[in-house]
C-alpha cells in the first residue's frame, strides 16, 4: 500500500496519459465507450435471438452485462502484452518501479468498464427492471476481477520481451475462452458433466458472480465467491513473485 | 570528501539469443569502479559497445549489476535517451507533467518549474501541440529543459546534446556549468572529443567494458585516439574484378603514428591474376566519421599508369602538411586504364595516427590563417 501512495502522482498521470491517447484522438472520443459495447450487444442480441432463436427474458441486458466484463479483460490482457516493450523508453530511460505500467493499464481500463456499466444500469432502469441494493456488492466483485486481471497481465507482460509467439498464442487462446464464458448463453445450460471443468475457468466464473448481482438482483453462490478469491490471490501473488524474480532480465531482453 | 557517488568492481551482462537454444553472452561492463565528486563533471568516452551506457544506466538505478557494490547519495536524473516524449499521443504540456511525475515530483512541484522549463526551452508556441509533430531538437530541447530544472544532486547526460542546434547546445553547456557551479555532479558521454576536453574535469576511457585510462580530459583523450580499433562505422569493405589483386598493405611506421609534417610512406603489394598491362593506383583518406578528405590516384594527380608485371609492389608517401590530430583511414585501390571498373578496391583497409600538435584545434583541417588583429 506504501508503494501507492509514494508513487501516486505518477500512477495518475500514467492513468490519463493513457486514457488521453486511447480516447482524445478520434472524433467520437469518449463516446466510444457506448458504441463499442452496445455494437458487440446488437450483433450477438441478432445473431443469437433472432437468427438462432435462442430465447431469453431482457436477453440483449444479459448480453451486455457479460460483454462488458469480457471486453475489460481482453482489452486489458491484449494491451498489457506490450506494455513493457512499447513503454520501452520509459524502462530503460529512466528509473520508475516498472510495476506502475501494468498497474495503470488496469485502473485505466477499469476506469473505462466503470462508465459501461453506468451506461449498463441506465438502460436497466430504461427497461423497467428493479434496482436492488445487493447490486451494490457489485462493486467490491469487479475490483476482484481486477485483481485477478491485473495478475494475469503482469504474466503476459512480462513472457512477451522474451516469447513474442505469446501474441498470437493468446489470441488464438482468448478466441476459444470467449465461447467458454457464459456471455451469450446462461451457465444453465452447461452439462453436468461439464460443470467441475467450466468452473476451473476464472473468467467464466467472475462473469457468473458480477451477472448474479447486477442481472439477476442476487448475491452470488458462495462457490463461484469462494473461486472467485481464490483465483484472484492466486494469480495476483504469482504475477508479483514471477516479476519481482524476472524483472531483470526482462528488462535487459527489452 | 564530497564523495556522491562511489562504484566498486561492477559487472554486468546481457545474453543475447541468437537462436532457439544458442545464445551468447556479451560482458558490457567488466569490473569498473570509480568515484565522482560534488561539482564534478565527469565524461565517459570510448567506442560504441565500450560499454558507456550500460554504466550510467547502473548508476542511474535503471539496470542493476550482476555484482558489485554501488553508493550513490543523492536523487539522479538520468538524461539518456531524447528525453521527454514518453508519450506521443500527449502534448508537450502534458508529457512535462508526465516527465515531473517519473522524477517523483508532485504536480504541484512541477507547477512550480513550469514556467521556467517553457521558457528555457524557447517552445513557448509548441507546447499545446502534440509531441509526436515535435522535430528530433524540440524533444531533446524540452527534455533537457526539464532535467535540468529537476536541481538533481547527480545529472547524467548520454550524447544528446549533439541533437540540438549550436545556439541551444551552448545554452545546455552554460546550464550544465551553473548547476555544476551549485554543486551537481555531472556525468557526461559524448563522441565530441571537443566538448568532452572543454568541459569534463575528469574523463574515463572504456573499452570492452573496462577502464584503460583515467585522468586529464586532454591525456585520456589522447590515448582515445591512439586505439587500434576501428571505429563500426568505417568497416572494411572490398570489391572488384580481382584481376589485378592486393596482397599487402605495409605502413612504414609499425605504431602507424606520426607527428605533424611528417611523411607517410605506404607499400601496396599485388598479384596480376590475368596479365593486365597497366592500371591505376588510387588512395583515399577519410577521418573517423567516414568523412571523405582527398582521393589522389596516379592518373589525375600525375597523369601516369602503373605498368604492371605479375607481382610486384607500389609505394607511395604523402605529407600530413594540413590535417589537425586525429585517427584516419587509407583507401587503397587498383583500378583500369580508363579509372571505371576497380580491379580491387579495399575500403578503410587500414590507419594511421597524426599526432604533434600541442594545442586542439577545431576540425579536420588547419590552414594557414594571417591574423590581421592588431
Amino acid at each position: 500500500m506504501e508503494f501507492f501512495t509514494k508513487h501516486f502522482n505518477l500512477l495518475f498521470e500514467l492513468i490519463k496519459s493513457d486514457l488521453k491517447s486511447k480516447y482524445k484522438n478520434s472524433i467520437l472520443g469518449f463516446l466510444w465507450i457506448i458504441f463499442e459495447p452496445l455494437f458487440l450487444m446488437l450483433i450477438l442480441y441478432f445473431v443469437f435471438n433472432r437468427f438462432i432463436r435462442f430465447q431469453m427474458e431482457n436477453y440483449p441486458l444479459f448480453i451486455l452485462s457479460g460483454i462488458t466484463l469480457w471486453r475489460f479483460f481482453i482489452n486489458t490482457t491484449t494491451q498489457s502484452l506490450f506494455i513493457f516493450y512499447r513503454n520501452r523508453e520509459m524502462v530503460l530511460k529512466v528509473r520508475i518501479p516498472r510495476l506502475l505500467l501494468p498497474f495503470s493499464l488496469v485502473l485505466s481500463n477499469l476506469t473505462v468498464t466503470f462508465f459501461e456499466f453506468i451506461i449498463y444500469f441506465i438502460i436497466f432502469i430504461a427497461s423497467g427492471m428493479k434496482l436492488s441494493w445487493t447490486m451494490l456488492m457489485f462493486l467490491p466483485y469487479l475490483i476482484l476481477f481486477a485483481v485477478f486481471t491485473a495478475g494475469l497481465s503482469i504474466m503476459l507482460a512480462l513472457i512477451y520481451p522474451f516469447f513474442k509467439d505469446v501474441k498470437p498464442g493468446w489470441e488464438i487462446f482468448t478466441q476459444a475462452l470467449f465461447f467458454l464464458c457464459p456471455i451469450f448463453y446462461p451457465f444453465e445450460i452447461v452439462p453436468y458433466r461439464f460443470i467441475h471443468l467450466y468452473l476451473m475457468n476464472p473468467v467464466a466464473v467472475f462473469i457468473m458472480g458480477v451477472r448474479d448481482m447486477i442481472y439477476s438482483g442476487s448475491i452470488a453462490d458462495s462457490t463461484v465467491i469462494v473461486n472467485s478469491i481464490f483465483f484472484s490471490a492466486i494469480f495476483f501473488i504469482v504475477g508479483i513473485i514471477l516479476f519481482l524474480v524476472n524483472e531483470e532480465r526482462m528488462v535487459k531482453s527489452l | 570528501m564530497n564523495r556522491i557517488v562511489s562504484v566498486r568492481d561492477l559487472h554486468l551482462s546481457y545474453n543475447v539469443h541468437t537462436g532457439l537454444f544458442s545464445r551468447q553472452i556479451i560482458k558490457a561492463v567488466n569490473g569498473i569502479s570509480f568515484d565522482l565528486q560534488r561539482n564534478e563533471m565527469l565524461s565517459l568516452i570510448g567506442h560504441n559497445g565500450s560499454g558507456k551506457t550500460t554504466t550510467l544506466s547502473i548508476v542511474a538505478g535503471i539496470l542493476k549489476p550482476d555484482s558489485g557494490e554501488i553508493m550513490v547519495k543523492g536523487t539522479v536524473v538520468p538524461f539518456l535517451g531524447l528525453g521527454i516524449g514518453f508519450n506521443p499521443e500527449l502534448t508537450g504540456r502534458e508529457n512535462v507533467f508526465l516527465y515531473g511525475a517519473i522524477m517523483g515530483f508532485s504536480r504541484k512541484r512541477t507547477l512550480k518549474i513550469y514556467d521556467a522549463v517553457v521558457e528555457f526551452s524557447e517552445l513557448k508556441d509548441y507546447m499545446n501541440l502534440k509531441i509526436k509533430e515535435f522535430s528530433t531538437g524540440m524533444y531533446v530541447r524540452l527534455g533537457f529543459s526539464v532535467a535540468i530544472y529537476t536541481n538533481p544532486d547527480i545529472l547524467i547526460i548520454d550524447e544528446v546534446l549533439s541533437v540540438g542546434d549550436v545556439h541551444f547546445q551552448r545554452k545546455c553547456l552554460n546550464a550544465i556549468n551553473n548547476v555544476k557551479a551549485k554543486g551537481t555532479a555531472i556525468m557526461f558521454v559524448s563522441h565530441d572529443m571537443g566538448l568532452v576536453s572543454r568541459f569534463s574535469d575528469r574523463v574515463i576511457l572504456l573499452s570492452n567494458g573496462k577502464i584503460i585510462k583515467e585522468g586529464e580530459p586532454d591525456s585520456v583523450i589522447d590515448e582515445y585516439m591512439n586505439m587500434k580499433e576501428n571505429s563500426p562505422i568505417l568497416q572494411k569493405s572490398r570489391r572488384g574484378s580481382g584481376e589485378v589483386e592486393i596482397t599487402n598493405i605495409e605502413i612504414d611506421r609499425e605504431s602507424r603514428i606520426y607527428n605533424f609534417d611528417e611523411d607517410v610512406t605506404v607499400t601496396v603489394r599485388y598479384k596480376n591474376n590475368s596479365r593486365i598491362k597497366d592500371g591505376i593506383l588510387g588512395f583515399a583518406i577519410t577521418d573517423e566519421n567516414g568523412c571523405l578528405i582527398c582521393g589522389p590516384n596516379t592518373k589525375d594527380y600525375a597523369d601516369a599508369l602503373v605498368q604492371f608485371s605479375d607481382e610486384g609492389s607500389l609505394s607511395f608517401s604523402f605529407k600530413n602538411v594540413a590535417l589537425n590530430p586525429g585517427k584516419y583511414f587509407l583507401t587503397l585501390a587498383l583500378y583500369d586504364s580508363t579509372n571505371r571498373f576497380p580491379y580491387d578496391h579495399i575500403d578503410h583497409a587500414d590507419f594511421y595516427v597524426l599526432k604533434g600538435l600541442k594545442k586542439k584545434h577545431l576540425g579536420t583541417v588547419k590552414i594557414p590563417v594571417k591574423w590581421n588583429i592588431k
